[in-house]
């Protein structure tokens, strides 16, 4: 087990967020947060690298208990755990190579590494990652502006994996794209968590992508766990809540893939 | 209601769209969708008169024309009901009394009653969303232009907008003009949807006939599948 929450509790104000929430992530898996908005999930990620504190409860990550971890050990924490920004989020004055390594030379990372980085192995590591997100070496020296927005995300990702991350937590990746854009995403994030064996967290509120990613799926409602099991399992759940998500998956599905996918939801 | 005759736009030399045509007669809901970056938007703001096409010609046979901004383009060191005094005192030249009663008929409409004396960064996202749908109202528009209206929204409160969408315009008689790329409030919103890809528009007929396609770019851009005539996704 990678990932454990143990009753986690969290209130802003008088509005409680996560009550109780328990839940564990096995190496590997990728895991779908789903969720209406304002129902815990992004402030589940948050407390995962300690950016929140819970009220109570208790959180491992690789047996490190991240609720009562130093400054030093939320940092090493922190060095797993790779966050993906729903916006590209690069460095506007720095070249795409430059943007990839920035990771590679921050004194937290080589604190926990031992020792700098050679240039050469800096070269070396970022080539590795582009061309993990299907980018050619002829883009490296480009700046953001220069670059299409898909491709600013991909440069984005390789920043991400570029220290090398145990974890990929990914903020809302598909929201406010394009169907064509979200299927090219969703390749992405399952073929890297495969490729690399990493544990992905998926903060969404796409259904249909995480049926058809996920490995297992977590539904969010004021601050319980509604549901955490498998795509299939899901599509026969009574709860009404998951119910209306998965009735709007339907008409983004071609006609013909329909009948079998209503068959599921519907019966 | 809305013509759109033979329009282009340019920018640093590339051609956004050229030669689009579009008509949109009074009382209907017209959506458009397509790739990101494929000029939706600007085709938008031209109808809006926010930006000057280089060539052809755009009429709206109103002055009446209310936007929502696909980021609600709220002030925000207003009130949620100063929000709505504003445009009623600007563009309807009313105040006093008879405004604030509009304003709070407005709020109940869009379900932000008990909200007036909030600020715009006191309440949900969603709640903005219809905020910004009240305030594009409140003058009585006659045509609606709505960017990306329920982007960034849970499913659920996307349905919600989009329901009260179609029940304004019903109330209202309104002709609307709709961009989005979410294809559930596509089907909801519109009677007639578009596809504009590659500086073209494509006229894809009313919901169902558009999920029932064939037409390749339409059928691969509404299902998202990876291969077919349009690039695009993370290229």
């Amino acid at each position: 087990m990678s990932i454990r929450f143990e009753k986690i509790s969290k209130s802003f104000g008088s509005k409680c967020v996560l009550n109780q929430v328990s839940f564990e992530v096995a190496r590997g898996e990728i895991l779908f947060i789903l969720g209406r908005s304002g129902m815990g999930k992004s402030v589940t990620l948050k407390h995962m690298i300690g950016l929140l504190k819970a009220d109570s409860g208790q959180i491992f990550i690789d047996d490190q208990n991240v609720t009562q971890a130093d400054a030093n050990q939320l940092s090493q924490v922190r060095q797993k755990c790779g966050m993906v920004f729903q916006h590209p989020a690069l460095l506007d004055s720095l070249t795409v190579f430059e943007n990839i390594s920035f990771g590679l030379k921050t004194p937290q990372f080589i604190k926990i590494r031992g020792a700098p980085m050679t240039a050469a192995e800096i070269n070396t590591r970022v080539l590795e990652k582009l061309s993990l997100v299907n980018l050619s070496p002829e883009t490296l020296d480009r700046l953001p502006s220069e670059l299409s927005y898909g491709m600013q995300k991909r440069v984005s990702l390789a920043r991400t994996l570029a220290p090398n991350p145990s974890y990929l937590l990914f903020d809302e990746p598909t929201t406010g794209l394009d169907p064509i854009t979200t299927t090219a995403i969703n390749d992405l994030i399952r073929d890297l968590s495969r490729k690399l064996q990493v544990t992905s967290l998926v903060v969404s509120h796409d259904m249909a992508c995480a049926l058809k990613i996920a490995d297992r799926i977590l539904v969010l409602d004021h601050g319980k766990i509604l549901a955490h099991t498998h795509p299939a399992a899901l599509k026969k759940s009574q709860e009404p809540l998951i119910r209306d998500f998965l009735s709007e998956t339907l008409a983004l599905l071609p006609p013909e893939e329909r009948i079998e996918a209503f068959t599921e939801v519907c019966l | 209601m809305i013509s759109v005759q033979n329009a282009g736009k340019e920018f640093q030399g590339r051609w956004i769209f050229r030669n689009l045509t579009l008509h949109v007669n009074p009382g209907d809901s017209v959506v458009l969708i397509g790739p990101s970056g494929g000029g939706k938007s600007v085709l938008l703001k031209t109808v809006a008169g926010l930006i000057p096409p280089d060539e052809g010609t755009i009429q709206v046979s109103s002055k009446n024309v209310g936007m929502l901004f696909q980021k609600n383009a709220l002030f925000d060191s207003f009130t949620v009901e100063e929000n709505l005094l504003f445009p009623l005192r600007e563009v309807k030249k009313l105040t006093g009394q008879r405004a604030q009663e509009r304003a709070s008929r407005f709020l109940a409409q869009v379900g932000l009653d008990g909200c007036e004396k909030l600020f715009p960064d006191e309440i949900s996202g969603g709640m903005q969303k219809r905020l910004g749908i009240a305030r594009a109202l409140i003058v009585e528009p006659e045509v609606i232009l709505y960017d990306e209206p329920t982007a960034g929204l849970d499913p659920i409160t996307s349905k919600t907008i989009a329901d009260l969408i179609r029940q304004l315009m019903k109330e209202t008689q309104s002709t609307l003009l709709t961009v989005t790329n979410d294809m559930q409030r596509a089907y909801q919103i519109g009677n007639q949807i578009f596809l504009l890809a590659n500086g073209q528009l494509t006229a894809g007929g009313t919901p169902q006939e558009v999920q029932a396609t064939n037409h390749p770019e339409i059928r691969q851009f509404i299902y998202g599948l990876k291969s077919g005539p349009l690039t695009g996704g993370l290229a």
